[in-house]
C-alpha cells in the first residue's frame, strides 16, 4: 500500500487530533495572510496616495532640489527631458511640475497654500486631478432649498443641515454621505438637482486655478470667486496675482487636499517669473517594485547624463514614508513571529503526544518487520500531509476574503477615520492583491512542521522495540 | 429488610438490530450481612446483574429496590448521589486514583459526601487500621502491591458507610497468596461488622467462602 | 479538595504540561511586551501633546473655531481669567493671540503659526520652554523681539548651518551610536557645510548604503548648528485686513517629539504681537489652562462652560478626539494582541486536555460510578485546563514584568526611524509601562481561554458511560 494511503488512513483514524492540528495550523496561515495583507494594503494605498497620486515614484530634479525645494533650483523645461524618458518600456507617464509655497487670500481669510503649475493634458494620464472634480456641494442655497423643500423627509434634512460646506466629486459619495439607510431615488434626485456645482478642470490656456477642497471650505470659496496669491518668486523677486476660481477638487490624501491649488503650468511660470523653468518631471512607472524601481532609475540617469539633472527614486525623497511603512512593517513581523513560535510549540507538542500515543502501534510494527526508515517515512508523511491541508484550506478560506476586502476596501467611520485623517492617511483599509506573502505564509509553516518533526521522528528511528510493545 | 430485592428483572440490549437478552426472570433477595458470590461463565449476565445491582444499569423491565428506595426510578444526578451514600464498589483494577495517596483516596469518597476534614482523617485512618495499611498511609498507589491496592479500596468503600459493597472480580488481578489474604480480610469483615457483600467472580477461592452461590447460566439464575 | 486534584493531575505527564506551559509563558511574554510598549507610546503621545500643544482646556470664540480670521478673538478675556484665577482645580492660565503668518528668512518662505504669549504665563501651560535646544526661550528684554521656533521650521527656513566638531563627535559616542559609524565620521572632522545636501553627501561616500539609510538623519541633527540671531521677517493680516510686516530675531530653536507640531508652531511676546496685528491687550483668540490632575480636566471645562456660555470651552478629549482615541486605541490594540495569541495557544490546551481525559478514562468512569457527579467532573477537568493556563499565564507575565520594569527605565531605541515617528509625534524612545489593571485583564482572558479551552474535553469525560468505562478488555 502506498505511503499516501496509510498516511491518509492513519490520519484519518485519530480524527480529534488530526481536527486539531489541522486547525491550528489552519488559523496560523489564515490570520497571518489576513494580517499581512491588511498591512500590505495600507501600505501600497499610503504609497498610491502620496506617491502614485502626486509625487511620482521617480523625479527628475536639480541635483540641489531635493535639499533645497526652492525656486532658485529649478531646471529649464527641455523638450529632451519630457521625451527622452518615455521611450523606457518601463515609463507610464512624465510631467513637468512647476512648485511653490504661496499665501492664500481672499481678503479676510489667509492661509498657506501650494501651488502647482501643471500641464493639465499630461497630468490626466497621472495624478488624473479632473476625476476629483467637485460636481456636488452643499452650498447655502442648496440646503436652504432642500430645507424648504416639502418633499423630503424631516430625517434626510437633518442630515443635510449638518452636511453644508461639504462636497463631493461623484454621486456615489453623496449618497454615501447622507446616510446609510436606502434613500428613494426621486429623493436624491432633488437633492443631485440642488447640490449641482458647476466647476470645470483648468486648461493649458487658461488662466484660472482649481483649488483643493478643504483649502477652499477654509477660505470660504466658490467657484467664480477669486483668490490671491502672495509669494517670494525667482531669485527673491516678488510674485502676486489675483486668480478666478474654475473649480474645486476633493483629493484622497487629506494632506494635499488642504493646500493644493493646482495651475496651467505656463501661469505658474509667470506667476514666479520662472519662465521656461519647471521644478522637477514626476515620473510614473508600470512596474513598481524595488528591482524595477533602481533599473529604471540607472536607466534614466544615464539617459540623461549630459544635462545636469539627477533622477530621485521615492524613497529618497520620502524617507519619512520610507520609515513609517518600515517600522510598521518590522512590527507586524514581530507579531508574526511571536504567532508562529506559539504555533510551532503547538505542533511539536502534537507531535510528541502523537508518537507517545503510538508508541506500542509503532513497536508492533517494526518487529514484524517494518523497516525503521520506512516508519519514520510514513509519519513524516502524515505530518505534512497534515499541513498541507491546514496550509491549502488556510489560504483557500483567505482569498475570497481578501479578493473582496481588495476590491471593497473597509471604510473607517467616526473618530477612528478621523484619527487617520488627522494623520494624514486617507481613513480606508484595504488588503493588499494575491501576492508573494500569501505563499511565504504557506512555506513559513511548512518549514516549522518540518523542524517540529526532527526530534520526533529520530526517536521513532531509536526505538526501543521490546519497551515500546510493553507500553500500557 | 433486604439490603437489596430484585423484582422480575428482564435486561435486553439492541446490538446493530438484533435484540440480546442478557437478563431474565431475575428474582433475587439479599438480606443484610450476606456473603454472597454471584457466578457463571463468560456471557452468562453476571457483569450486567451486578451493574443492575450496583445501580449503574437500569432493567428493561422489573424492580429494584435497595433499601426503602426503588433504585430503577432514580435518574441523573440523583442517582449518582444514591450510589455515593449506599453503595461501595471494588472494581477488578482502578479503583485508586494515582495521583492521591491511600489515605486521600480513602478521604475522597467522604470528600465527596461533605463530611468535614479533620473527621474524614479519623475515619480514614481508623479503616486503613482495619484493613492492615495504617502505616501506608501516605503512600501512592504505585507504591503499593496489588492486594495493598485492593485492601485500599474495600477500605475507601466502607468510608462511604454503604449498605452493601459490591466487588467485581476483585481478585482476578492477583496472585495466590494476596487473593487468599484479601479474601481473609473480607471475611473477618462481614463476621465482625456485618459488612454484606456481594460478589461477582470466577474465581473457586471466593465461592468456597461464599455463603451463599448464585448461579447464572445464559441470563437465568440456575440455583440460588 | 478538586483544586488540589485538579493540580495534581495536570502534573501526570509532566513533559507534555511543561511544553504548554513554555507555550503560554512565551506566548504570553509577547504579548505583554507587546501592550507594554503600546502603552508607552500611547502614554507619551497623550502627555506630549497635552503639555507641549494642547493642555487640558481651551477657550475660544465659537466663530474662531470655523475660520480662523484674526478679528475674532475673546470678548471677555478678563472675566474669564479673573474666574480661573480662583478655581482650586487650576494650575495654570495663558492668554495667547493666534495667527497664521509668512515667515521669511534670509534662504527661505514658509507659513507658520505664531503664537503671542506671555512667557511666564505661558511657562505653566506648556514645557515648550523646557525644550529649547538653542539659544533661549521668549525673551521681552530685547529692542528687536525674539522669536522661538521649531527645530523643523529652522530646518525649512535653512536656519541650520552643519558642523562637525570634536564635541558633537563625543555626543554620539554618548548617544550609543555604534563606534565603527562614530570612527567614519571621524574623517569629516572640522568641515561645516551651509547646505544640508552637501553633509549628506560627504556622509553618503563614508558609510555604507544601510548605515547612511539609518544614522544620516540622526548624524544630521546633531551637527546641526542653529544661526541663532537671524532675522525673519513675519507677514500676518491684521483685524482690520491689512497686511502687516514685522522683524523678528530668531533667539531660540525648540523641538518636541511632533515634528508637525515643531514646523508649524512659533513663538512671540504677546504684547508685539498684539501691536501687529491691532489688537488690544484683552483681546486674544485662545486661553489654554493645564489642570493640576488630567481627571479634574473635564470637570474644570464643564465648569467654565456653565459660567462662559457665550464662548466656546473644550476639554483636552474635545479638542484632539484623535489622542483620546489613542488611549483606548492602545489599550484595545493590545489586548487583541493577547487574545489572538491566546487564540492560536488554545489549541495547544485542547490538545492537552483531551489527550489527558482520554487516557483517564477509566478512572474517570470509576469516579462517576463511586459517586462524583457531573458537575464535579466538569469542574475537575475546567480547573486542570485553567491551572494549567494560568501557569503559563503567571509565568510569561512575571518575566514580563521584570523585563518592562527595566525597560520602562532604560527605554527602548528605535531611533533607526525616528524620522518616520517624529512625523505622527511619537519619540522614537520608547518607556514601556503596563498598569495593574492591564494585568487583570490578562489574567481574566488567559482564565477564560483555560475555561473555553476545557469544554470540549470536559464535555468527552461527561459522555462517558462507567459502565463502558470499566469494561475490562
Amino acid at each position: 500500500m502506498s505511503y499516501l494511503k496509510l498516511a491518509q488512513r492513519n490520519l484519518w483514524r485519530n480524527k480529534r487530533r488530526t481536527l486539531i492540528t489541522i486547525s491550528s495550523i489552519l488559523f496560523a496561515v489564515f490570520f497571518a495572510a489576513m494580517m499581512r495583507s491588511f498591512q500590505l494594503g495600507s501600505y501600497s494605498l499610503m504609497i498610491d496616495n502620496a506617491i502614485g497620486a502626486y509625487s511620482g515614484y521617480l523625479q527628475i530634479q536639480n541635483p540641489d532640489y531635493a535639499d533645497d525645494p526652492s525656486l532658485d533650483n529649478t531646471i529649464p523645461q527641455l523638450e529632451e527631458i519630457t521625451a527622452l524618458p518615455q521611450k523606457v518600456s518601463n515609463v507610464k507617464a512624465v510631467v513637468p511640475r512647476l512648485e511653490t509655497f504661496a499665501l492664500a487670500s481672499t481678503g479676510n481669510l489667509t492661509k498657506g497654500a501650494l501651488v502647482l503649475g501643471i500641464l493639465p493634458e499630461s497630468e490626466k494620464n497621472f495624478s488624473h486631478p479632473q476625476s476629483f472634480l467637485v460636481k456636488y456641494r452643499f452650498t447655502n442655497q442648496a440646503v436652504r432649498n432642500i430645507v424648504d423643500n416639502p418633499n423630503i423627509t424631516e430625517a434626510i434634512k437633518s442630515k443635510v443641515k449638518i452636511l453644508e460646506g461639504e462636497m463631493y466629486p461623484t454621486e456615489k459619495k453623496l449618497a454615501d454621505a447622507l446616510g446609510d439607510e436606502a434613500i428613494d431615488t426621486t429623493v436624491l434626485n432633488i437633492i443631485k438637482r440642488e447640490c449641482h456645482y458647476n466647476g470645470r478642470f483648468i486648461s493649458a490656456s487658461d488662466s484660472e486655478v482649481v483649488v483643493s477642497s478643504r483649502l477652499a471650505k477654509f477660505l470660504n470659496l466658490n467657484v467664480g470667486d477669486s483668490i490671491i496669491l502672495m509669494s517670494q518668486g525667482y531669485h527673491g523677486s516678488s510674485a502676486a496675482g489675483i486668480y478666478r476660481v474654475a473649480g474645486l477638487v476633493k483629493i484622497p490624501n487629506p494632506e494635499l487636499d488642504n493646500k493644493l491649488i493646482y495651475m496651467p503650468l505656463s501661469k505658474a511660470q509667470d506667476f514666479t517669473g520662472c519662465y521656461n523653468l519647471v521644478s522637477y518631471w514626476a515620473i510614473n512607472l508600470k512596474n513598481a517594485s524595488d528591482e524595477s524601481l533602481q533599473n529604471t532609475q540607472d536607466v534614466i540617469n544615464n539617459m540623461l547624463d549630459s544635462k545636469n539633472v539627477t533622477v530621485k527614486t521615492w524613497k529618497e525623497l520620502n524617507r519619512v514614508l520610507v520609515q513609517q511603512i518600515e517600522s510598521d512593517n518590522k512590527s507586524g513581523i514581530a507579531f508574526l513571529v511571536l504567532l508562529y513560535f506559539v504555533v510551532f510549540f503547538g505542533i511539536f507538542g502534537t507531535v510528541i503526544m502523537m508518537i507517545y500515543e503510538r508508541t506500542h502501534e509503532f513497536g508492533v510494527l517494526i518487529s514484524v518487520g517494518m523497516q525503521r526508515k520506512k516508519l519514520a517515512t510514513l509519519v513524516f508523511i502524515e505530518l505534512i500531509f497534515m499541513a498541507l491541508i491546514g496550509v491549502v484550506i488556510g489560504m483557500g478560506v483567505s482569498m475570497p476574503i481578501i479578493h473582496y476586502y481588495h476590491v471593497h476596501p473597509i471604510a473607517l467611520t467616526g473618530n477612528t477615520a478621523k484619527m487617520m485623517v488627522d494623520m494624514g492617511f486617507e481613513p480606508l483599509m484595504p488588503m493588499a492583491p494575491f501576492g508573494p506573502y500569501l505563499y511565504r505564509q504557506a512555506i513559513v509553516v511548512l518549514v516549522m512542521v518540518v523542524l517540529a518533526s526532527i526530534y520526533p521522528i529520530r526517536r521513532i528511528i531509536k526505538i526501543n522495540v521490546t519497551d515500546a510493545i510493553r507500553h500500557r | 429488610m433486604a439490603v437489596i430485592e430484585v423484582i422480575n428483572v428482564e435486561k435486553t440490549y439492541n446490538e446493530s438490530q438484533i435484540k440480546v437478552t442478557a437478563l431474565k426472570n431475575i428474582n433475587l433477595t439479599i438480606e443484610a450481612g450476606e456473603f454472597t458470590a454471584i457466578v457463571g461463565p463468560s456471557g452468562s449476565g453476571k457483569t450486567t446483574l451486578l451493574n443492575l445491582l450496583g445501580g449503574l444499569d437500569k432493567p428493561t423491565s422489573g424492580r429494584i429496590r435497595v433499601g426503602d428506595v426503588w433504585v430503577d426510578t432514580l435518574k441523573g444526578s440523583k442517582l449518582i448521589n444514591f450510589r455515593l451514600h449506599h453503595i461501595g464498589f471494588v472494581f477488578q483494577s482502578y479503583n485508586l486514583i494515582p495521583v492521591l495517596s491511600a489515605g486521600e483516596n480513602v478521604e475522597l469518597i467522604m470528600q465527596l459526601q461533605g463530611v468535614p476534614a479533620a473527621e474524614r482523617r479519623k475515619i480514614a485512618y481508623s479503616l486503613l487500621e482495619k484493613v492492615g495499611l495504617a502505616d501506608r498511609y501516605k503512600s501512592k498507589p504505585s507504591q503499593l502491591s496489588g492486594g495493598q491496592q485492593q485492601r485500599v479500596a474495600v477500605a475507601r468503600a466502607l468510608a462511604s458507610k454503604p449498605n452493601f459493597i459490591l466487588a467485581d472480580e476483585p481478585t482476578a488481578n492477583l496472585d495466590g497468596k494476596s487473593a487468599e489474604n484479601l479474601l481473609q480480610m473480607m471475611e473477618q469483615l462481614n463476621k465482625d461488622d456485618g459488612v454484606t457483600f456481594i460478589f461477582s467472580t470466577h474465581d473457586q477461592r471466593v465461592v468456597n467462602r461464599a455463603h451463599r452461590v448464585v448461579v447464572l447460566e445464559d441470563g437465568v439464575i440456575k440455583e440460588s | 479538595m478538586l483544586i488540589s486534584l485538579s493540580w495534581r493531575n495536570i502534573w501526570r505527564n509532566k513533559t507534555r504540561s511543561m511544553i504548554v506551559v513554555a507555550a503560554i509563558a512565551v506566548g504570553l511574554f509577547g504579548g505583554v511586551m507587546a501592550v507594554g510598549i503600546l502603552n508607552g507610546w500611547i502614554n507619551q503621545r497623550v502627555h506630549d501633546s497635552i503639555y507641549n500643544e494642547i493642555a487640558h482646556v481651551q477657550i475660544h470664540n465659537p466663530e474662531y473655531l470655523l475660520n480662523e480670521e484674526t478679528n475674532l478673538y475673546i470678548n471677555n478675556t478678563n472675566e474669564i481669567l479673573a474666574v480661573t484665577d480662583t478655581m482650586k482645580d487650576v494650575k495654570g492660565v495663558s492668554a495667547r493671540i493666534r495667527l497664521f503668518c509668512m515667515a521669511q528668512s534670509d534662504r527661505a518662505t514658509t507659513g507658520m503659526v505664531v503664537m503671542g504669549i506671555n512667557p511666564t504665563d505661558e511657562e505653566k501651560v506648556s514645557q515648550i520652554y523646557r525644550k529649547i535646544i538653542a539659544g533661549e526661550y521668549v525673551d521681552t528684554t530685547h529692542q528687536i523681539p525674539s522669536i522661538v521656533i521649531g527645530s523643523k521650521a529652522a530646518e525649512v527656513l535653512k536656519l541650520i548651518n552643519y558642523r562637525i566638531t570634536t564635541e558633537k563627535i563625543d555626543s554620539l559616542l554618548e548617544q550609543k551610536l555604534p563606534e565603527q559609524i562614530v570612527d567614519s565620521v571621524k574623517l569629516l572632522i572640522d568641515k561645516s557645510y551651509r547646505k544640508k545636501s552637501a553633509l549628506l553627501k560627504d556622509i553618503k561616500s563614508i558609510l555604507s548604503k544601510s548605515d547612511f539609510q539609518k544614522y544620516a538623519d540622526r548624524l544630521a541633527s546633531v551637527f546641526s548648528e542653529y544661526r541663532l540671531n537671524k532675522s525673519l521677517v513675519l507677514t500676518i493680516q491684521s483685524s482690520n485686513g491689512e497686511l502687516h510686516y514685522q522683524l523678528f530675531k530668531v533667539r531660540g530653536i525648540y523641538q518636541t517629539s511632533n515634528s508637525q507640531f515643531d514646523a508649524a508652531n512659533a513663538f512671540v511676546d504677546r504684547s508685539v504681537l498684539a501691536k501687529m496685528a491691532g489688537l488690544k491687550p484683552n483681546q486674544v483668540h485662545q486661553v489654554a489652562i493645564i489642570c493640576n490632575d488630567m481627571d479634574k480636566a473635564q470637570s474644570v471645562s464643564n465648569e467654565l462652560a456653565k459660567l462662559f456660555p457665550t464662548v466656546s470651552v473644550r476639554s483636552w478629549k474635545q479638542t484632539s478626539p484623535e489622542i483620546a482615541l489613542y488611549a483606548q486605541f492602545g489599550d484595545f490594540m493590545g489586548l487583541i494582541y493577547v487574545v489572538i495569541i491566546l487564540f492560536a495557544l488554545a489549541f495547544g490546551i485542547i490538545n492537552t486536555m483531551m489527550m489527558s481525559v482520554l487516557e483517564r478514562i477509566k478512572e474517570l468512569g470509576m469516579l462517576m460510578a463511586i459517586g462524583m457527579n457531573k458537575v464535579k467532573v466538569f469542574i475537575m477537568i475546567m480547573l486542570e485546563s485553567v491551572m494549567l493556563s494560568l501557569t503559563g499565564g503567571v509565568v510569561g507575565m512575571g518575566l514580563s514584568a521584570v523585563i518592562l520594569a527595566i525597560l520602562g527605565h532604560t527605554g527602548i531605541d528605535f531611533s533607526a526611524w525616528s524620522e518616520g515617528f517624529a512625523a505622527l509625534g511619537f519619540s522614537s524612545v520608547v518607556y514601556p509601562s503596563i498598569g495593574i489593571i492591564d494585568y487583570i485583564e490578562i489574567t481574566v482572558l488567559v482564565v477564560l481561554t483555560g475555561i473555553i479551552s476545557s469544554l470540549w474535553p470536559a464535555r468527552r469525560a461527561l459522555k462517558l458511560n462507567p459502565i463502558e468505562a470499566l469494561r475490562e478488555e
